[in-house]
């Protein structure tokens, strides 16, 4: 995750420039496929400049809306527009990820919400605990719990070692 | 490193590099696309419950509530091919004139649509030549009545609800259970639209091979009930209509009892909740955000203490329903998130919660 800078002293797009991208791939694990994650990061930013005077973490504020953006009360709102975007044009996939990365996130989504959070975050963008905290707006106990649970989860479903 | 540790690193890495070229795409930093309702109050119950209804419906077939899409039809350019009234077109220059509405999708084909014909929350649906004409005049569509392979379809008629500013298409039909229903999002779901409810007539042909084998089969406008009445949203069945040629007498067709209207009673900042009603308030947040809700019954309600606002997401102005639980308790609900809130001692600011 990008330093923590405030945002008088950083114009919006630069930020915009450095964070666009490992954003735009969180959005895509946690969402699940690449249209809901580019409309994900797009509003997400979009409200990050909308509030940026105010934004004392703009890094981990972004990623908490994405994060929240891409649970399923939200991707209801991102289907309804795919539903019609496939009415109007058909557009090439983009951003394909292999069968079995797809499918070690689509595991990673069947977790808890919270949990599938954290964990993305920890292996996806390797952030530690406390950022991880920063992000999520909770304790780092309870980001502890959730990793720990999580990657339990995850490793009895991937029938995978985690020692 | 564990082995789980080794193998999430990699997904992450190819999952980084896939993106390796991907460019930030210049912003529509336009608060009417972002997520929430915004601009003027514009909501009115009926508004409310479309806006909800499509939702559910797109998510319950994208999330994977629903079965799988429904098989092609055997020949969609079966009878008379697709009519339209001269009121369906959209109008030129339209932002969303360039969106068609599909002729057909799998396991349906569109008879005839209109826009602002028939009536709004309605559903029915046919199985005879007989029930087909009174469903197209019912429906307010123009031209002759299309034919219909009876031994391999029914027709259903959706008196689907669409508001000036929020045209709709039909886009799908989806086969849940012992429920279907057409997926009819709007073209603009961000957009500020009026508060009128306007009628748009889609009537489909449906083939019976993608039919629920199930009796009675339930025939409806959205994957749940508008919520706010019309037992015609839903059209009960009590026929096997999967069975090849098998036909519905007009008393085996018929609205759904169970929905009955409730009419909102709203409230705003300074009314009244008696004791549990439950009532429609436009939220504000302001600058308490969450914290406080407003003044009703002479005092102001702030957040419970143990009561945790959704994911730490700013919260939106808009509709909320409201119960008052008890004299100390009103809970605040929105779509997947409910809150509680307690009269604020006095004196107290929002900085203090």
């Amino acid at each position: 995750m990008g330093p923590e800078v405030a945002p008088s002293t950083e114009p919006f797009t630069a930020f915009y420039e450095r964070e666009h991208r490992p954003v735009l791939v969180l959005a895509r694990v946690l969402a699940g496929d690449a249209e809901t994650a580019e409309d994900v990061t797009h509003d997400s930013f979009a409200a990050a400049l909308v509030d940026w005077e105010r934004l004392d973490n703009p890094s981990a504020w972004v990623r908490r809306v994405v994060a929240n953006k891409a649970r399923s009360h939200w991707r209801r709102r991102y289907a309804e527009h795919r539903a019609l975007r496939t009415v109007a044009a058909s557009t090439p996939g983009r951003y394909e990820l292999p069968d079995d990365t797809e499918a070690f996130w689509a595991e990673v989504r069947r977790l808890p919400a919270r949990q599938a959070q954290a964990v993305t975050l920890y292996y996806l963008e390797d952030l530690s605990v406390s950022e991880i905290a920063a992000v999520l707006d909770c304790a780092e106990a309870t980001v502890r719990v959730h990793l720990m649970r999580g990657r339990r989860a995850l490793a009895e479903r991937l029938e995978v070692d985690d020692e | 490193m564990s082995e789980l540790d080794a193998l999430a690193r990699r997904h992450a890495g190819v999952a980084r590099d896939a993106y390796a070229d991907a460019r930030p795409p210049r912003l529509s930093p336009d608060p009417s696309r972002l997520p929430g309702p915004r601009g003027p109050r514009r909501a009115t119950w009926i508004a409310l419950a479309v806006a909800a209804a499509l939702l559910i419906a797109v998510a319950l077939t994208t999330l994977g509530g629903a079965p799988p899409p429904l098989e092609p039809a055997a020949n969609p350019s079966l009878g008379g091919g697709p009519t339209t009234s001269p009121s369906a077109a959209s109008s030129p220059g339209s932002p969303t004139a360039d969106i068609e509405q599909p002729q057909f999708g799998e396991g349906w084909r569109l008879l005839g649509e209109g826009r602002d014909v028939g009536e709004a929350g309605r559903t029915a649906v046919a199985t005879t030549d007989d029930q087909l004409e009174r469903l197209w005049r019912e429906a307010g569509l123009s031209g002759g009545v299309p034919e219909v392979d009876w031994g391999s379809e029914i027709a259903v008629w959706f008196g689907a609800i669409w508001s000036t500013g929020r045209e709709i298409r039909l886009t799908d039909l989806v086969v849940e259970d012992d429920t279907v229903y057409p997926l009819t999002p709007a073209l603009e779901p961000d957009q500020t639209w009026a508060d009128d409810a306007r009628p748009h007539s889609f009537v489909v042909a449906v083939a019976r091979s993608v039919l629920p084998d199930q009796v009675p089969l339930n025939v409806q406008l959205n994957a749940e009930p508008l919520g706010y009445g019309w037992p015609h949203e839903r059209t009960v069945v009590e026929v096997h209509l999967a069975v090849p040629g098998s036909t519905a007498t007009d008393e085996q067709l018929h609205d759904d009892p169970g929905l009955t209207p409730e009419i909102p009673t709203t409230v705003e900042d300074g009314g009244s909740i008696p004791l549990g009603q439950k009532v429609l308030y436009w939220f504000t947040p302001g600058e308490c955000g969450w914290e406080r809700l407003g003044t009703f019954d002479g005092q102001e309600w702030r957040l419970a203490e143990d009561s945790s606002p959704p994911d730490n997401l700013p919260p939106v102005e808009g509709d909320a329903w409201l119960t008052r639980l008890d004299e100390e308790r009103i809970l605040y609900s929105i779509p997947e998130t409910e809150l509680i809130y307690v009269p604020a001692e006095n004196g107290w600011t929002c900085e203090d919660g």
